[in-house]
């Protein structure tokens, strides 16, 4: 049986459906990302999983403790959870050391080493001790909220967004450090985001969530180069979405004939390809493509924004020439107007209609 | 998942609740309190009820009722709107002119306030002894009730943004057409505001009109309170103030509209410029100083000229110590116990609003917009009737303070916790707190500014009511404004002074607390 272990949770606000039987499991010490869309239901599962809102059906179970089972909920202070707000939500009338220590019972021995630990670990400087949250910049201000829930040794820690309102170097860095941080107390994590990044480079498990269910959940590699549908391709990353007929095992569209990573599909299919697996090589003067390249192209407009752009090509089979938009591929020596092969690295994804 | 996975102990049945555990003791604490508050309507209504129409009709129906229904109409009509023209030129004067000595003359223009209204009556009396009738009740009551006006438009007038009269000048209208087209009806909510606070207040007084032999609503209740105690006649008078009262709030709600004037458009707004008054000035300072010296020079005067002749004997009597300390100790505790009445009201209303909510928080605003009169009589006939036991003791005069001030004790309070959000409780309780320990100790923590505000407006509003102390405190007890009313109704003036300076003293903090805020309002 699984550390954490959510079965069926249904919830509903009025006559809107927030979360819809929603089913996840997490091993001890794993972190898990859910993802998805504003207004998907996320926030709302959090909330359940902490014990702020209380589910309307389904059971919430953690380390083999029953946490909500239906409308019976335990209550929040007694479920040993931690969370990280979006802001931080640190005491505004409390000092750093006092909001760090305030999960800590009255009279914890040694509480005076164990905040200085804690700040420590978060990597914030001893006389940041007596601040007040005000005096502090946004990413101490989430230190300081790590801390606080981590002093008191939680069984499990939900992050909702916390790095979202941090700037864009700080938030990887932070991202990373958290990431660590927690991986190294073996602490169970669930981070709440709707950064489909965030979500890949934090976690070993990756949900996603959508209209209050969890269409998809895997490894960051499975939910990205494996999506299931076409919503999930899509949200996870840029793409290029392709209809194609299948012959003999292979997907026949406008790039030719694709190897794709399910062979056995018949008829009218729809396949993927991250931009990573789509190559422009520029003709250089030859007449005809590189040999390893499907099909050639000329490229008609670049949209260029640095390490990758988007690149519309006219690709011609035969007499016929349609245009495709490539988005996050590289631009690199190519022109409007050139004329370039097109390859494409390893097999296409099926997609679920 | 396995069988035995799901099947949980008893004992962990057990610890699993069905509900958040902070809203229900608090719902529970919030309707006692509402409910309690509503009790001064709720006998009203019954006794009109018990009564009857046949017997009732011939109470109400009389040439005394009329003849206090056009005394009191003529009140409010002549009063009410002296005071919207001084309050709105004062107002324009002090934020929007160049006038000389500004901040002097805002500061002036709120100081009346810390005279309570019958000593107002006693100052103006004692100086002009013929006073009295309609005239001598709208002049006193405009000198004691017009800062009720300046103070809320002037807190408007400073969140316009001048920007809309600039666009209005630039269309080709003339200073006087943009302030009536433009400034005026941006004033219109702190106008009818200050209106019905200026209005409720003609209504309940009691001090100021039986001082000047003017009768009204209240000076009649009191009167048939007196002679006959409990009777009928009373209470019907009573019935009557409150409709009055329901007429007031009704006319406020059809003024006001349902119109907004938020500002539309982001960033600050700029400073407003002033007006260059020029040759106009002196004119225009005759009208601040006028009023300075009508509404707080005639009570200091006369209050020096009665000190000087009552001499140290006045201020030596034990009488005034023991009033001094009944007044503390009944502020302090009717406040205490007023915030924390107010307090399960407030977070409700914050953290679980809702139709059942908002309807018994209206209830206990209208409570607080009626009469101490009414309420003091609500209470005598329920203890005498159904709680004989806190009958004329300090509990049911507590009571009382409490229903009259549960509004500004709300105010505040809900204002300090609106800005506790509600993610740091959670927070709290991720922590390990207890719903109730956690709420203590953040949100009422972060709230007690707040509660502060609360308790002092309260026990300022306290030290110097007189209606319901009146009626309501255990025979024997005086605080000031009780031992002042019957030291100046023997005409000892001299004996008189020493409680009036006092109580002017001890509502100084009010006038800087309201000052204060009328000027917070405008950072925002």
């Amino acid at each position: 049986m699984s550390f954490l272990d959510i079965s069926g949770i249904s919830k509903q606000f009025g006559a809107v459906t927030a979360l819809d039987g929603v089913d996840l499991t997490a091993e001890r010490g794993s972190r898990t990302a859910i993802v998805g869309p504003s207004g998907s239901g996320k926030t709302t599962l959090l909330r359940i999983i902490a014990g702020f809102e209380v589910p309307d059906a389904g059971r919430v179970l953690l380390d083999g403790e029953m946490l909500a089972d239906g409308p019976r909920s335990l209550p929040t202070h007694q479920r040993g959870i931690g969370v990280v707000a979006q802001d931080g939500a640190l005491f505004p009338h409390l000092s750093v050391a006092d909001n760090i220590g305030f999960g800590l019972p009255r009279g914890f021995p040694g509480r005076d080493s164990h905040i200085l630990a804690m700040l420590e670990m978060v990597e914030l400087e001893r006389s940041m001790l007596g601040r007040r949250p005000d005096e502090l910049s946004g990413g101490q201000q989430q230190r300081v909220a790590l801390a606080r829930a981590m002093a008191t040794r939680p069984k499990l820690m939900l992050l909702d967004e916390p790095f979202s309102a941090l700037d864009t170097g700080l938030r990887a860095s932070m991202r990373k450090a958290v990431s660590e941080l927690l991986q190294a107390a073996g602490i169970t994590t669930i981070l709440i985001t709707h950064d489909q990044a965030e979500a890949l480079s934090f976690a070993d498990q990756v949900a996603v969530m959508r209209a209050g269910s969890l269409p998809q959940v895997g490894t960051p590699r499975d939910i990205y180069f494996h999506p299931r549908d076409r919503m999930i391709a899509e949200f996870m990353g840029d793409c290029l979405i392709l209809e194609a007929e299948m012959e003999e095992g292979r997907a026949r569209c406008g790039l030719g004939h694709l190897e794709i990573d399910n062979g056995r599909a018949q008829g009218t299919v729809q396949i993927m390809l991250r931009p990573e697996q789509i190559l422009l090589v520029p003709m250089e003067g030859r007449s005809a493509p590189p040999p390893n390249a499907v099909r050639a192209a000329r490229v008609l407009e670049i949209d260029f924004a640095g390490r990758t752009s988007t690149v519309r090509v006219e690709v011609r089979q035969g007499d016929v020439a349609s245009a495709l938009l490539l988005r996050g591929v590289g631009s690199r020596g190519l022109e409007p107007g050139a004329e370039v092969g097109i390859s494409i690295v390893g097999p296409a994804h099926l997609l679920a209609r | 998942m396995t069988a035995a996975g799901l099947a949980t102990t008893s004992r962990e049945r057990a610890r699993l609740r069905s509900r958040r555990s902070a809203f229900a003791p608090m719902a529970v604490v919030a309707a006692i309190v509402s409910v309690g508050a509503a009790l001064p309507l709720a006998f009203v209504v019954l006794v009109a009820v018990q009564t009857g129409w046949a017997a009732s009709a011939p109470l109400v129906f009389r040439p005394r009722v009329a003849e206090l229904l056009v005394n009191t109409g003529l009140l409010v009509l002549l009063t009410v709107p002296i005071c919207i023209v001084l309050g709105v030129t004062l107002a324009w004067l002090t934020e929007r002119s160049d006038l000389p000595g500004r901040n002097v003359w805002s500061w002036l223009s709120v100081a009346p306030l810390a005279v309570p209204a019958f000593v107002h009556s006693y100052a103006w009396i004692s100086a002009v002894p013929s006073l009295n009738g309609l005239a001598a009740g709208v002049l006193i009551s405009v000198l004691a009730y017009f800062p009720f006006m300046y103070l809320p438009v002037v807190a408007a007038m400073r969140r316009l943004d001048p920007a809309l009269e600039d666009a209005a000048a630039s269309l080709g209208q003339k200073p006087g057409q943009v302030f009536r087209r433009v400034m005026l009806p941006q004033l219109r909510l702190a106008i009818c505001g200050g209106a019905l606070l200026v209005g409720l207040h003609l209504l309940g007084e009691y001090g100021l009109f039986a001082m000047i032999r003017f009768d009204t609503f209240t000076t009649a209740i009191i009167d048939q309170f007196r002679s006959t105690f409990n009777g009928p006649a009373a209470n019907m008078l009573a019935g009557v103030l409150v409709v009055c009262c329901f007429a007031l709030l009704g006319a406020e709600t059809w003024f006001r509209g349902s119109s907004r004037y938020a500002r539309i458009g982001s960033g600050a707004a700029r400073p407003a410029g002033r007006t260059c008054l020029g040759r106009a000035t002196v004119p225009c300072l005759l009208l601040p100083a006028g009023l300075a010296v009508l509404s707080l020079g005639v009570p200091l005067l006369t209050l020096g000229k009665w000190l000087l002749a009552g001499g140290v004997a006045a201020w030596l009597t034990p009488e005034l110590g023991a009033a001094l300390f009944q007044t503390a100790l009944w502020s302090l505790a009717g406040a205490a116990l007023t915030t924390l009445a107010a307090l399960p009201m407030a977070w409700l209303t914050i953290r679980a609003p809702g139709r059942m909510v908002r309807f018994f928080e209206g209830l206990n605003y209208v409570v607080g917009a009626l009469p101490g009169v009414v309420i003091g009589l609500a209470l005598v006939t329920i203890t005498v009737r159904v709680a004989q036991p806190i009958y004329q003791t300090v509990w049911t005069l507590l009571i009382a303070y409490a229903v009259m001030f549960l509004p500004r004790a709300l105010i505040s309070l809900r204002a300090s916790i609106a800005q506790a959000p509600a993610g740091l409780e959670e927070i709290a309780q991720s922590l390990g707190r207890h719903p109730i320990h956690a709420l203590w100790s953040v949100t009422l923590r972060l709230a007690a500014p707040g509660a502060a505000a609360s308790m002092a407006l309260v026990a300022l509003g306290i030290s110097n009511e007189l209606t319901a102390t009146q009626m309501l405190a255990p025979n024997g007890t005086e605080t000031l404004a009780t031992a002042f009313w019957s030291l100046s109704g023997e005409l000892d003036y001299a004996s008189a002074a020493p409680y009036a300076v006092l109580m002017i003293i001890v509502s100084l903090p009010l006038v800087w607390l309201l000052h204060a805020q009328s000027q917070r309002l405008a950072g925002r």
